[in-house]
């Protein structure tokens, strides 16, 4: 209901105004206060940056035809005040621009992840070779990282660009294991899903970067839990892991050491409970409503703008405003939570859910290890923190939320087919619904529940209460498999679902060993389903979307 | 409904600890705050560890002790006040524990928690503090002393405020002196010896045995004592100052005769003495707002007969805190009713809001019944008539009694404690010399400077 009421109140347009509003404000207040006479390219740094959030705005709702920008608005807010943060501590403007081109380079992942993960195909084809992207990424950061801060995690390429290359392994790690769906049941996959997992957070560790390995290992639970929905050996994993921490804190001082600290920082104030001091001095210094942009002593704090982002939040924009962001952070979650009930497969469901709980996890380590309440793990807030790869990453990540969320390719639903054999409409499910029925639940539940946003083409296709529409765009010799489809697609997360059994069957290489397959059998007359009938579906389809947009 | 999307849910869970550890850290930034921004490395309020940034102290007239501008801590322009208002103000880098500097600094930096220190960054100051002190006594104080080492406390005993309040050794804190931390000379510098010390009564003790002799023997007032010079007590002797044979409970008061006190001790007891002592203030710990206070000792639980009659003229292991000293003084004086001393008055916003700290308040860490306190007092009064000299104290109807502590090593510390019966002048007042012989001699004049600039 409250994503129907988004769609239909909501003037993101006017949210634009005022998320714009609020950057011009506060990029004012840093470029005031960065030096002692206005640094005109600062001027131009913001202007192009605001400039650039609406030629997306513009292009996206206007060419695009999307309606639903939580996500982006979230992320514009988060990378403003990221630029608006280097812009107030660092004298003269090669970092904010830094910064600036680390948001472009960001916003231009995600517009490519959004590209890429809208054709399931290209998905498939592309699990392969990411992976091993991803782990020849981290072999060579292994052999060639330097130490920084304790730990080898970053590659320098010409002395001029330092990049992180376990950020972009995060997306990688994301991107495998939601894709590597095709054999559930199979423990060949699960294994081999698992050696992929175990590669990352074990470089990781020999990078000694301890909080990305938690956080790797964290997302990994998430996606193995979400793929199998198999607590004992997720607990297992779990006990396997813990032990392992036990021995990484006996065997490494530098992690036992930071244990040491936890909790009792104020009896390390000058050594190594610093950063935490400060970051609590600072952030209560700062008050409800903050000291102002630019008007803080934490920034002089190493790692101000990066690790400890949270406490110059605090202290120079208020606890009211870091509170603010920090839920926005939760909202990311509950939002890809929602969404991943309305996704056209598994793959985004599992992905949005890994992206956005990475995300939180990430800013939960972040936060709550600055201000001491966790030990201290030395992970960047997401958006917020300086740095390209953190920047990248995070942008990265919400192109999964994003990409999982139905009304993310509204007009260009014609040329989705996701038609490839590994992604049938979800396999567990198809094989439940047999019977009609799921967990005894009668499958008129979906449409009755008032909470549940029924997608449009669901709507045109198998809701009971429009059957006139049904007759008028459906093919006659669809309605033959009519009383299995509709409890199928009733029942289903998505009607995309509906149209991807043709080709499924049309193509020789199906594994047949799927549980799927025996319903597929059971709906085998769809495959002579005629490419018209398809068509006429899609457009149905498209029809309806376009009457949900304007209204 | 799609098993895959119903595992997500798993992740409100998550949603819910990650809200729970937001309340947590909400809750200790509320709780915690007063304490974290008051730590020495908080940059707004101190640089390099030395306070720059804070509200300004002002003694009772105004003036100011200390302020800060363009961020450098200034004391007041006089050396001598300076040094003699060190300890209740406190030195820039915070080691005076008990400096209104340190313990108010949080108040003084204006913190609070919908504001943090916005108004320290917005009027450059914080919260002023105005303490009850009086520059100029403190100033006389100090001179009075004389360069030697003790303290000296003043407080009005029917209001509760205290004048002045000087402890040496002290040192200027705009011009510290290089070598101070080994030179013997500034032995226990940051230590304000009117709250934080704690020295041997010597006879001054014996104000505390009358009152328990006047609560627990009837007949108190008719006896006689007969002093040779030392008190036999059992398992040894508890020698007097002097021999002054056939003496009643007043006269042993006026001429400080250990024999006679020491005989009442023994008399009294353990249990008694103990009792009156802790209604009196002993082992009892006190505050002034939010400065704490060291506590005054009294154990006689392992004393022999003699250790106690040694006890009861305020030997033994016994030990007073000087302020705890002039609360019974004004309990004294006041007909029994303790008014808490206090040298905090109010703190004043930026926006020149004043906000009481310190008001007359009863202590109920002193209890003296109204006639013990009115016997006690007119015998106090009789020592300074027929003993010390009313010329000792002109024109100020001082009540007291000395006392020359003896120590183990060196020479006794001289006490003086008292106060004016004039309704005009109603101070009380304690005095220790360290280090400088009996009582009257030393503490007597410097207590007599004070008091007079105090009551002129």
């Amino acid at each position: 209901m409250a994503q129907d009421n988004l769609n239909k109140k909501f003037n993101w347009g006017l949210m634009m105004i005022f998320v714009t509003a609020f950057q011009l404000l506060t990029s004012t207040a840093a470029i005031l206060k960065n030096g002692e006479s206005v640094n005109m390219n600062l001027v131009i740094i913001f202007v192009a940056y605001i400039g650039l959030e609406w030629i997306y705005f513009t292009f996206s709702s206007n060419i695009f035809g999307q309606n639903n920008f939580e996500l982006e608005i979230i992320a514009f807010l988060f990378s403003g005040i990221s630029l608006t943060i280097v812009a107030s501590v660092y004298p003269g403007e090669s970092m904010t621009f830094k910064q600036l081109l680390s948001i472009v380079l960001g916003l231009a992942v995600f517009i490519v992840m959004l590209c890429v993960l809208r054709r399931t195909d290209i998905v498939m084809k592309l699990r392969m070779p990411v992976a091993a992207a991803a782990l020849g990424l981290l072999a060579l950061n292994l052999l060639l990282a330097k130490v920084n801060n304790g730990a080898l995690n970053w590659i320098t390429i010409a002395d001029v660009v330092s990049i992180q290359p376990s950020e972009i392994v995060k997306l990688a790690f994301i991107f495998v294991g939601a894709a590597s769906l095709d054999k559930l049941q199979s423990s060949k996959s699960l294994t081999k899903y698992l050696i992929f997992s175990f590669t990352c957070v074990g470089s990781l560790f020999l990078m000694r970067d301890f909080g990305t390995a938690l956080i790797f290992f964290f997302t990994f639970i998430i996606i193995a839990f979400m793929r199998s929905g198999d607590v004992r050996t997720i607990a297992l994993v779990c006990v396997a892991a813990a032990l392992g921490a036990i021995m990484i804190i006996y065997f490494r001082p530098t992690v036992a050491s930071r244990f040491s600290t936890y909790r009792h920082v104020w009896e390390h104030i000058n050594e190594s409970g610093m950063q935490q001091s400060r970051v609590l001095i600072y952030s209560v210094s700062g008050g409800l409503f903050g000291l102002g942009i630019g008007e803080g002593k934490l920034k002089a704090v190493f790692a101000s703008t990066t690790d400890l982002v949270f406490g110059m939040l605090c202290e120079e924009w208020g606890i009211i405003v870091a509170i603010l962001v920090v839920l926005c952070y939760a909202f990311i979650l509950f939002y890809a939570i929602r969404v991943a009930r309305t996704t056209r497969s598994a793959f985004y469901a599992i992905a949005a859910c890994a992206a956005a709980g990475l995300i939180l996890f990430q800013t939960g380590l972040n936060i709550f290890g600055v201000t001491d309440i966790l030990p201290l793990t030395g992970v960047t807030l997401p958006f917020i923190s300086r740095g390209g790869s953190s920047m990248i990453c995070s942008w990265g990540l919400i192109a999964f939320i994003k990409s999982a969320d139905i009304r993310t390719y509204p007009k260009l639903s014609q040329t989705i087919l996701p038609d490839h054999p590994l992604y049938p409409p979800d396999i567990r499910i198809g094989r439940r619904n047999v019977n009609g029925q799921q967990n005894g639940r009668p499958q008129t539940r979906r449409s009755s529940n008032p909470m549940m946003p029924i997608p449009p083409e669901m709507k045109t296709e198998a809701s009971p209460k429009r059957p006139a529409k049904q007759a008028e765009n459906v093919p006659a010799d669809i309605p033959i498999s009519r009383p299995k489809r509709a409890a199928g697609t009733a029942q289903n997360t998505s009607a995309a679902g509906t149209q991807r059994k043709a080709p499924v069957q049309s193509k020789p290489t199906q594994r047949k060993t799927t549980a799927a397959t025996a319903q597929r059998k059971t709906t085998s007359a769809r495959s002579t389903q005629p490419t018209t009938a398809r068509r006429s579906q899609a457009q149905s389809r498209t029809t309806s979307s376009d009457r949900r947009t304007p209204r | 409904m799609n098993n895959t999307t119903k595992r997500a849910y798993v992740l409100y869970v998550f949603i819910v600890a990650f809200l729970v550890g937001l309340g947590f850290m909400l809750a200790s930034f509320y709780m915690h705050g007063n304490e974290w921004t008051a730590k020495k490395v908080n940059r707004h309020i101190y640089t390099n560890g030395q306070l720059t940034n804070a509200g300004a102290i002002y003694d009772r007239n105004g003036t100011a002790l200390v302020y800060s501008k363009d961020g450098k801590r200034i004391y007041n322009e006089s050396s001598a006040i300076r040094k003699a208002t060190l300890h209740a103000v406190g030195d820039k880098s915070s080691f005076i524990s008990t400096g209104v500097q340190y313990v108010y600094s949080s108040q003084l930096s204006g913190y609070d928690f919908v504001n943090g220190v916005y108004n320290l960054k917005k009027y450059n100051k914080g919260n002023d503090i105005n303490l009850t002190l009086d520059a100029e006594i403190c100033k006389t104080a100090y001179n009075a002393m004389n360069g030697r080492k003790g303290t000296i406390g003043v407080y009005n005993y029917k209001t509760g405020e205290i004048v002045c309040m000087v402890s040496t050794p002290t040192y200027d804190p705009e011009n510290k002196p290089a070598k101070m931390d080994s030179d013997s000379k500034y032995e226990g510098v940051y230590m304000n010896r009117f709250l934080s010390g704690q020295y041997t009564p010597g006879s001054t003790f014996k104000i505390i045995t009358a009152i328990s002799a006047l609560e627990n023997i009837p007949d108190i007032q008719s006896r006689t004592f007969n002093c040779t010079g030392k008190y036999h007590a059992a398992d040894g002797d508890v020698i007097c100052n002097g021999v002054h044979g056939k003496v009643n409970f007043e006269e042993a008061l006026n001429n400080s005769c250990n024999s006679a006190f020491a005989e009442i001790a023994i008399e009294l007891g353990k249990d008694k003495l103990t009792k009156t002592a802790e209604e009196l203030g002993f082992n009892v710990k006190g505050k002034i707002g939010q400065i704490n206070l060291t506590k005054s000792t009294f154990d006689v639980s392992k004393a022999a007969e003699v250790d106690l009659g040694w006890a009861g003229i305020g030997q033994y292991t016994t030990l007073v805190n000087p302020c705890r000293m002039l609360t019974l003084m004004g309990a004294i004086a006041n007909g029994g009713t303790a008014i808490k001393p206090y040298f905090i008055r109010s703190i004043v916003s930026p926006t020149g809001v004043e906000t009481a700290i310190g008001t007359a308040e009863q202590s109920d860490d002193v209890r003296i019944e109204a006639s013990i306190a009115n016997k006690v007092n007119k015998m106090m009064r009789s020592n300074v008539v027929n003993h010390y000299g009313e010329s000792t104290f002109p024109n100020l109807k001082m009540c007291g009694k000395t006392g020359t502590a003896q120590i183990d090593n060196g020479e006794s510390h001289s006490w003086f404690v008292g106060f004016s019966q004039n309704p005009e002048t109603p101070y009380a007042v304690v005095c220790v010399v360290e280090n400088s012989g009996s009582g009257l001699s030393a503490a007597g004049p410097v207590v007599n400077k004070v008091m007079q600039k105090v009551c002129k």
